[in-house]
């Protein structure tokens, strides 16, 4: 392989990385815009998406399985809002974010019961693990472009729910002004915890699709969430499209990393990252900090 | 259409309406007059359903609504402009206005909620020349128009109105006054709080003056005008007649 393949190979395995990152990311800010909190159990919605997913591919057709896997993470999401987050919404959102990790905890512990330490994968969506796509010299697990696939529509689909829906706005207006969204007739409570089963369903899709290539064990959601957190912070917290655009930025930094020093030092770019960003420009990347205070809680 | 029986509400240990009585009519403005701190938004959150009365009885229509939620109140017809304006700032002004919707949304009303988007535009027209912009980059004034606008959008029968005139320039406020008239004009049941005695009482058939969380004065806005204690508290020395 030539010099110029290298790099596209390293470009498009970033970004499909970083597609898992930003959608993770973007998990985070749905959370946040809604509740001022920061769900520490996102990482764990993935797994608890992929792991379901598998089960259920032994039964079922694995679109339906992965389709059925979505709803019941989002489920699963919606309940864990309604018995943990819901009655102690007036709580201090530090209290809140604390009852997150929590749950991060119970539900690593429940997947350990249920699934065991085994690591298990989803079969490729298309062709199988030895198959690859040539880009421009490059080669590529036709997986990867599932990937940027799934995170494309999925982003597209929610600016447009956001954007057009009554229902995605009455999101954005819940988040902006509670007190005045419910004076308009909106059920706060319940955009809260739609949120929640938004941002488990989307969780559940980004575990399914990268299921094939990383493998799925019950204790992978920290890591991920990690990854997730520091696109979130990276983006500016509460910005869903800049945390998609922080992600791919990861996942590129990532590469690059591994292509110039060794593949050890990839976990340590967005620990890194993190740092950096929160000592030097915690408002994120993307946001002018004038703006950064515009939505405060 | 709305009668308040010695209500009494608060925050934590903090006793704000200490038995509070009053009553709005079918086609009537009623202003509501009262210093700093004497309880006029907690009294108008508390009919609105943000706040959880200590006891008393709110009837809307004779239906007690003290113990339902805000996005219950709002479906029975009673909208409320908040203190400050409370505009979505991260959302367009159409998109404001279309929330306002929120509670009647349905297939059938659709047309119905055209037909409102529509009078609110005409009432107030630079809401029509600014929709597609962000309703935090409106002015004071303009805002203030949204929130009122917003607030129309459900059809209230009642609508109740907290300081419209509040951090809007003075000329806007003629002009929010001027649309309030209308409003009344076209039978709207209004509930108006306003720091603003003169303007308010200028608009409203009937007023009350509240003092520490009780109604201390009630009568005609003429006999308030009238009154010394109001002319002194409440219209300032430079009073003149309302109707100039
Ligand atoms: N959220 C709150 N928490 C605690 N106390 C409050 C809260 N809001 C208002 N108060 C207190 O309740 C009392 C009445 O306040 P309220 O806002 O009802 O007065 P107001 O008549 O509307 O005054 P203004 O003319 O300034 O709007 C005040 O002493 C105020 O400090
Ligand atoms: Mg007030």
């Amino acid at each position: 392989m030539d010099q110029s393949s290298q790099i596209v190979q390293y470009i498009l395995s970033g970004l499909s990385n970083g597609a898992i990152y930003a959608l993770i990311g973007f998990g985070f800010a749905i959370i946040y815009n809604a509740t001022g909190i920061i769900n520490f159990a996102q990482g764990e919605f993935l797994i608890v998406g992929a792991m379901t997913a598998v089960s259920l591919a032994r039964v079922v057709p694995l679109p339906v399985a992965i389709a059925l896997a979505v709803l019941i993470t989002a489920l699963l999401g919606g309940l864990v809002e309604l018995i943990f987050i819901r009655r102690v919404r007036e709580a201090s959102v530090l209290r809140l974010i604390v009852i997150t990790i929590g749950i991060s905890i119970v539900m690593r512990e429940a997947m350990l019961h249920i699934w065991d330490e085994k690591v298990r994968a989803l079969p490729f969506f298309t062709g199988t693990d030895v198959s690859t796509i040539s880009i421009l010299g490059a080669h590529i697990s036709p997986q990867a472009l599932w990937v940027l696939g799934v995170c494309a529509v999925i982003v597209t689909g929610l600016t447009l729910f956001y954007r057009y829906t009554l229902m995605g706005r009455a999101m954005r207006a819940c988040a902006d002004d509670r007190m005045a969204a419910r004076l308009c007739g909106i059920n706060a409570r319940w955009m809260v915890t739609l949120s929640f089963m938004l941002s488990a369903g989307i969780g559940a899709m980004a575990g399914c699709v990268i299921s094939p290539l990383t493998q799925t064990q019950y204790d992978m959601g920290a890591p991920l969430a990690i990854k997730g957190f520091t696109v979130a912070i990276l983006g500016g917290l509460g910005n869903s499209f800049a945390a998609v655009a922080a992600g791919l930025l990861l996942g590129l930094l990532e590469a690059f990393t591994v292509s110039q020093f060794a593949s050890a030092y990839k976990e340590a770019v967005s620990i890194v990252v993190l740092l950096l960003i929160l000592v030097f420009r915690p408002s994120g990347l993307f946001t002018r900090s004038d703006i950064g205070n515009l939505r405060a809680h | 259409m709305l009668r308040i029986l010695n209500l009494e509400a608060g925050y934590g240990a903090l006793r704000v309406l200490k038995g509070l009585s009053l009553h709005v009519s079918e086609g009537e403005a009623v202003a509501l007059i009262g210093a700093n701190g004497a309880g006029k938004t907690t009294l108008l959150k508390t009919v609105a359903g943000i706040l959880r009365p200590r006891c008393g009885t709110i009837l809307l229509d004779k239906q007690p609504i003290q113990i339902k939620p805000a996005e219950r109140i709002v479906r029975m017809g009673c909208a409320l402009v908040p203190e400050g304006r409370h505009v979505f700032s991260t959302l367009t002004v159409r998109e404001n206005l279309i929330l306002g919707a929120y509670s009647r949304w349905s297939r059938k009303n659709r047309k119905d909620i055209d037909e409102v988007l529509e009078e609110v535009y005409s009432l107030f027209g630079i809401l029509r020349e600014r929709h597609a912009q962000l309703a935090g980059t409106l002015s004071g004034g303009q805002q203030q128009m949204l929130a009122i606008g917003r607030a129309l959008m459900s059809r209230p029968r009642l609508l109740i109105m907290d300081e419209p005139s509040l951090g809007v320039a003075p000329l806007v406020v003629k002009d929010i006054f001027n649309t309030i008239s209308i409003l009344k004009n076209k039978g709207l049941t209004i509930l108006l709080v306003e720091q603003n005695a003169r303007a308010a009482l200028a608009v409203a058939d009937r007023g009350y003056v509240i003092e520490t969380g009780q109604i201390v004065l009630e009568g005609t806005s003429r006999e308030l005008a009238d009154n010394p204690e109001v002319q002194r508290a409440y219209l300032g020395k430079e009073y003149q007649r309302i109707d100039e």
